[in-house]
């Protein structure tokens, strides 16, 4: 994801910002938006959540804004705007995964698929025992965020970071063990 | 914690985790990898912690993406790039646009109520249909009410079973209870009395849940009829979703009258001398199987399972002549109630009080309590301790979070502490392993989420405590000499600190006092980290 930078001033500078911003919508939108989801957003609201993220780029790259890290900045944008959405529903709306969805899918041989799924359900029961920060700062590094880009999206230090990662690693570890 | 420094006999998990993710500062690299050149014991627990990080990763790539994926079509942003360009022209519909919008939105509205309001219904016939046409197994129940219960066959034939047990009295009234309701006393807990109860209430509401036992292993379905009028006001019919056999009933009857009808496993064999016609006609005051700590634990892993067990007015006990297991609820939400119910249907033996009113919340000193307190006079430290936190509005914000981990904490040591006076060694000490299991997992979970949350609750106050904290040691740990007494500890000390906190972020304090309180919380919140994770490392 390359920031773009407008230079020229005529009148066709909104509409070549607007192609650049649909741009990274297109190329970020999947990953922006399972965020959103996992973060408790309803199915409904999460594709309007997500596209309002990219509308505030495009205003805030309006107005001239230098946005250094973009996909650390669209994560921020959408950690913020979903915890504003959630704290207006009535119930908070956990991730069930698509175990049947993750059976069909090809794999070597049966005795894969059973072990595999063996693994994924002890990760399951352990991912069960983290706080939700600790679950947002695994699903951010599996993202490919490195630390003080995690620290930046949650609002908190990145001493912090490692320190939900390490709880919660250890755990996967655990289980990963037993 | 910080970089692993070299003096430290093994590398500590979080430098490990740093490392593997090549998060580590540069300087500290070179000394981690020939330490671990080295050693095994770290090089081995390097193994398990990218181990667990790749399961994860693996997870996430196959299992929770995939589920994350949004059904919908990706529409383009150009739509509202216009609108942001042009917010108001959309305003200037002529009028007749917006009454035709509205009398559209109306229609839709009735269409929707008129497709929609039946289906629960729909779906409870669907399911009677398919339950009805079992046949039910030679089965026993137990019925609860008035605080009796006794066990009887699933199916009763004849007069003969009427007036066997007559000088039972709360057999009888409960008897005369289904009677007057038409609903079938001879097969109480079948597809096919529910069914034909139901279809002669003029007015009902139906509700159709799928619910799974704690373990998670077995599915449920509760059909649920409530009827506005008439003697028996909310019927309730658990089924296995496998077999679609019944499980346990509930009845709630006028005047607020419960009984409950379980599944009670096979019937078991009379003496050959007794006619096997009679067999089932038999109503058999009761030898019932009396309820234990067991059966009190696997409510309180059923109500852990919602979170209910946590921060909420709910009490579970054993009755007095322990043929149940009360658990009462005080104040809680139509909704929440639903949710206990349905946790707990799956667990025999359990009867449900709720009533309204005013909840009793956790035994809370609390916190704002202090009004014997002149807050003008804590003003130096409130100004001292807004301006290191960068203003009055963020000091707010860091006592609104600091104030909330600090009530988790208290919420969970609570329920801890209940654990510990429940179930004592001596006690567990008797449990079977899948019990123990179950109380050592309770336990842990509660310990896990005390240790996140004064974790949080140092996030939360670093930028007022930054010198102190700092220097918090990570590895400290704190010898309990066994789990129940730490529990005990650990509710005394979470109380003491929630009141600190109340006090000190509250302002009730004068300067001398909130200078001393807030000298000792760092200690507090360490006393207390230390103690939570010297119950989560507990055997």
């Amino acid at each position: 994801m390359e920031e773009s930078v407008l230079t020229d001033s005529s009148g066709t500078k909104a509409a070549r910002l607007e192609y650049d911003v649909e741009q990274i919508y297109r190329q970020t939108r999947a990953a922006i938006c399972s965020y959103v989801l996992c973060l408790g957003v309803p199915e409904a609201q999460a594709q309007e959540v997500t596209q309002e993220v990219y509308l505030r780029l495009y205003q805030n790259m309006r107005k001239g804004e230098e946005i250094l890290n973009m996909r650390a900045w669209l994560f921020r944008v959408a950690h913020n705007l979903s915890l504003k959405v959630r704290s207006r529903e009535k119930a908070f709306r956990s991730v069930n995964p698509d175990w049947e969805r993750f059976t069909k899918r090809t794999v070597d041989s049966p005795e894969r698929a059973i072990l595999d799924r063996e693994k994924m359900q002890k990760v399951q029961t352990a991912l069960e025992t983290l706080s939700p920060q600790q679950k947002n700062c695994l699903f951010l590094r599996s993202e490919g965020l490195r630390y003080r880009e995690i620290a930046d999206v949650m609002g908190v230090s990145s001493s912090t970071v490692n320190e939900f990662l390490r709880r919660a690693i250890a755990r996967l570890a655990e289980a990963a063990d037993g | 914690m910080g970089s692993w420094s070299s003096n430290l006999p093994h590398i500590p998990d979080f430098d490990l985790i740093q490392f593997a993710d090549s998060e580590m500062p540069v300087k500290a690299v070179t000394a981690t990898e020939i330490h671990l050149r080295t050693c095994n014991k770290c090089l081995a627990r390097l193994d398990q912690l990218k181990n667990g990080a790749a399961a994860y990763d693996q997870y996430h790539a196959h299992l929770l993406k995939p589920t994350l994926e949004i059904p919908q079509e990706w529409s383009s942003l150009e739509a509202r790039f216009e609108s942001l360009e042009r917010p108001r022209n959309k305003i200037f519909f002529p009028m007749r646009i917006w009454w035709a919008a509205a009398a559209l939105a109306c229609c839709v509205m009735v269409i929707g109520w008129f497709l929609y309001r039946d289906a629960p219904s729909r779906r409870m016939q669907q399911v009677l249909v398919r339950a009805v046409v079992r046949t039910p197994p030679h089965r026993r129940l137990q019925v609860t009410a008035n605080g009796h219960s006794w066990y009887r066959a699933a199916t009763l034939q004849g007069e003969a079973a009427r007036h066997s047990v007559a000088d039972q009295r709360s057999l009888e009234d409960t008897r005369a209870l289904f009677v007057k309701a038409n609903y079938s006393w001879d097969d109480p807990l079948s597809a096919r009395s529910f069914a034909a109860w139901r279809k002669q209430l003029p007015e009902k509401r139906d509700q159709v849940l799928s619910i799974q036992d704690s373990s998670g292993n077995n599915r449920f379905y509760r059909l649920e009829t409530e009827a506005p009028t008439g003697v028996l006001r909310i019927a309730a019919l658990t089924l296995r979703a496998d077999t679609l056999n019944p499980v346990k009933g509930s009845f709630h009857f006028e005047h607020q009258r419960d009984v409950s009808i379980d599944d009670a496993g096979e019937m078991p064999s009379l003496p050959a001398a007794v006619d096997t016609k009679n067999r089932q006609r038999v109503e058999r005051p009761a030898v019932v199987k009396e309820v234990g700590p067991e059966e009190e634990l696997r409510v309180f892993a059923a109500l852990n399972a919602i979170g209910a067990d946590v921060g909420e007015p709910v009490t579970v006990d054993i009755d007095p002549a322990k043929q149940q297991i009360i658990v009462a609820g005080l104040g809680l939400s139509a909704n929440r109630e639903r949710q206990i119910r349905q946790a707990l249907a799956p667990v025999p033996n359990t009867a449900l009080h709720f009533k309204s009113g005013q909840p009793m919340g956790v035994e809370n000193q609390s916190a704002n309590a202090g009004g014997n307190y002149a807050t003008d006079n804590a003003a130096p430290l409130r100004h001292r301790l807004e301006t290191q936190a960068g203003g009055a509005q963020r000091f707010q914000l860091i006592t609104d979070k600091a104030l909330d981990a600090s009530s988790t904490i208290l919420a969970q040591a609570n329920a801890l502490y209940v654990l510990s006076q429940k179930f004592p060694p001596l006690v567990a000490f008797a449990f079977d392993p899948p019990e123990q299991e179950t109380l050592r997992s309770l336990r842990h979970r509660h310990a896990i989420a005390i240790e996140q949350a004064t974790v949080e609750l140092e996030d939360a106050l670093r930028p007022l405590l930054n010198s102190t904290t700092a220097g918090m040691d990570e590895t400290q740990s704190q010898q309990a000499t066994s789990w129940e007494v730490g529990a005990g500890q650990l509710y005394e000390d979470a109380k003491l600190l929630d009141t600190s906190l109340g006090r000190i972020l509250a302002g009730s304090y004068s300067q001398e006092v909130g200078q001393s309180i807030w000298n000792k919380l760092p200690d507090e919140i360490q006393k207390l980290e230390a103690l939570a994770r010297s119950q989560e490392n507990a055997p």
